[in-house]
């Protein structure tokens, strides 16, 4: 357990254990901390869950008679009851085999999705789950899920999907997980792209071309899981990193020094 | 406020020594505030709930559900039924007979339940504690109700979530380890999820007179800090309530 528990003053905690403190807590000392890998499995449960609960709900709305007719109108109706809990104002649509395509509230789009990798994944047949794109109908930076819609043969007649907003994604953990400016965490996808972070002005930007970032990222990507050190905008940064097999992301948990 | 400090002064040295041991096992590069970790506990449960309750939501506002036809429910049901939260899900008319995905037709009612009374009114029920009578483990429902066009409630759809397996997901998720404590309870102190399966459904204003002060300290605020003793070691728990289940949730330690 001493392995483990870090019982501590703000002195002490500050020399020997630097700590992720509450928002609004930063004189206050900790009544006692733990391990800053909880820190971590919280923060990349809790981005999951958020992401996992909007598949679900679009698994199981793609399987409803509403949907599976095709019909826009009927789809339109079902939305707006349909996604509502965890990832409030995310961007829903529903789009068909050849790409046209339509967003709740603002019905048919004059553009097509069809180059879309998250596109072409769903409508092969499996659950596109972490592509982050600018939208092209809302004009913000979304992770998309997008499911298969399948007719009651079996065959697939369209898409439905939705835009995760990443800024309000970002806040929402922020105010989920209670921290304050003491901690940095962030998440990117396999091409360096910044999905969240606790800076939303980072967000969307290639982290792999940053250079002070570059080599320390390669390695995170590379590998599952573990604790690196870098320098970002002339600070010292330490955090505990790991993959997520549903998002694809690699997510990170730190301080600044 | 005065144990606080107690703690920081009598804890430098208990600091220092755990921070040798640390050294030889695995250190931490850092370390997270306990508020942190019970409000992202919080988050994390709340979040389980908050989405069974919306596939609930989804499956409430379709024909099938409408129809009253348990035939038509139960494919829609069962996909909820799929979500990562270990519950037994169900269908009850408005006179309390109900369907199972797991066993169909029950016997029994739960026309007398208070979630499920409150679901007849058209509201939707929450983590309200109950041990289960088709399956006889403690449960945390979740209570919606379905209407018609009209807004009359034609039945009531369920999901009695697993107390005990929802406390090893929520250890999983978190990478608590066996000894960390955490728990919840609800306004009567009755303990829904533990670190250790063997405490859920105790009533824990019985244990001690020491025990019944630190939870009625507790009941009485809605974030803070808590010292007791159990089991003759002193536990000191940061809690907070969330108003979404109405439960308080603690970590801590023992000592």
């Amino acid at each position: 357990m001493l392995s483990r528990l870090s019982l501590t003053v703000a002195l002490a905690a500050t020399v020997l254990f630097p700590a992720i403190v509450p928002a609004g807590a930063a004189a206050a000392s900790p009544v006692f901390t733990i391990d800053g890998n909880v820190g971590l499995q919280s923060f990349v449960s809790l981005t999951d869950a958020h992401v996992r609960a909007t598949l679900d709900a679009l698994v199981i709305f793609s399987e409803s008679p509403a949907v599976r007719s095709g019909s826009w109108t009927a789809i339109q109706a079902a939305f707006p009851s349909a996604m509502r809990g965890n990832v409030p104002d995310a961007t829903y649509l529903y789009a068909r085999p050849n790409g046209s395509y339509w967003v709740a509230g603002k019905g048919l789009q004059p553009v097509s999705i069809a180059d879309r990798a998250y596109f072409k994944e769903a409508i092969s047949g499996k659950n596109a789950v972490g592509d982050v794109v600018l939208s092209r109908s809302v004009g913000n930076v979304v992770a998309v899920v997008a499911v298969p819609v399948r007719d009651a043969n079996g065959k697939i007649v369209g898409i439905v999907g939705a835009g995760i907003d990443l800024a309000k994604l970002t806040a929402i953990l922020t105010q989920e997980m209670g921290i304050g400016s003491s901690a940095v965490f962030w998440a990117v996808d396999a091409n360096g792209i910044t999905a969240l972070h606790s800076d939303p002005a980072n967000i969307f930007n290639n982290a792999l071309k940053v250079p002070e970032l570059k080599n320390a990222l390669q390695h995170m990507i590379a590998t599952d899981s573990g604790t690196q050190t870098y320098a970002f905008k002339g600070k010292t940064r330490t955090v505990l990193y790991r993959h997520s097999p549903l998002t694809g992301w690699t997510y990170g948990f730190g301080i600044v020094h | 406020m005065a144990f606080r400090t107690m703690i920081a002064a009598a804890c430098i040295a208990a600091t220092l020594a755990s921070t040798a041991a640390a050294a030889a096992v695995s250190p931490a590069a850092f370390t997270v505030d306990a508020r942190v970790v019970v409000a992202s506990l919080a988050s994390i449960v709340d979040g389980h709930f908050r989405t069974m309750e919306d596939a609930l939501d989804l499956v409430a506002a379709t024909p099938e559900a409408r129809s009253g036809d348990w035939a038509k429910i139960r494919p829609l049901l069962a996909r909820a039924g799929k979500l990562d939260i270990d519950a037994g899900l169900a269908y009850a008319t408005p006179a309390g007979s109900f369907w199972t995905i797991a066993e169909g037709r029950q016997a029994i009612t739960i026309a007398d339940r208070p979630y499920f009374k409150t679901a007849l009114t058209g509201k939707t029920v929450v983590a309200e504690m109950v041990r289960s009578r088709t399956t006889g483990r403690p449960v945390a429902n979740i209570a919606v109700p379905v209407k018609d066009a009209g807004g009359k409630v034609t039945g009531v759809l369920l999901a009695a979530v697993y107390l005990d397996a929802l406390s090893k997901q929520v250890q999983r998720e978190m990478a608590l380890d066996s000894h960390d404590i955490f728990f919840s309870f609800n306004a009567n102190a009755l303990v829904g999820l533990n670190w250790d399966q063997k405490q859920i459904f105790l009533e824990a204003r019985t244990l001690s007179p020491d025990i019944d002060r630190a939870f009625a300290q507790m009941l009485a605020h809605e974030s803070g800090v808590e010292s007791y003793t159990h089991r003759g070691a002193t536990r000191t728990v940061v809690y907070r309530r969330s108003a979404y289940t109405g439960w308080w949730y603690a970590f801590g330690i023992v000592r």
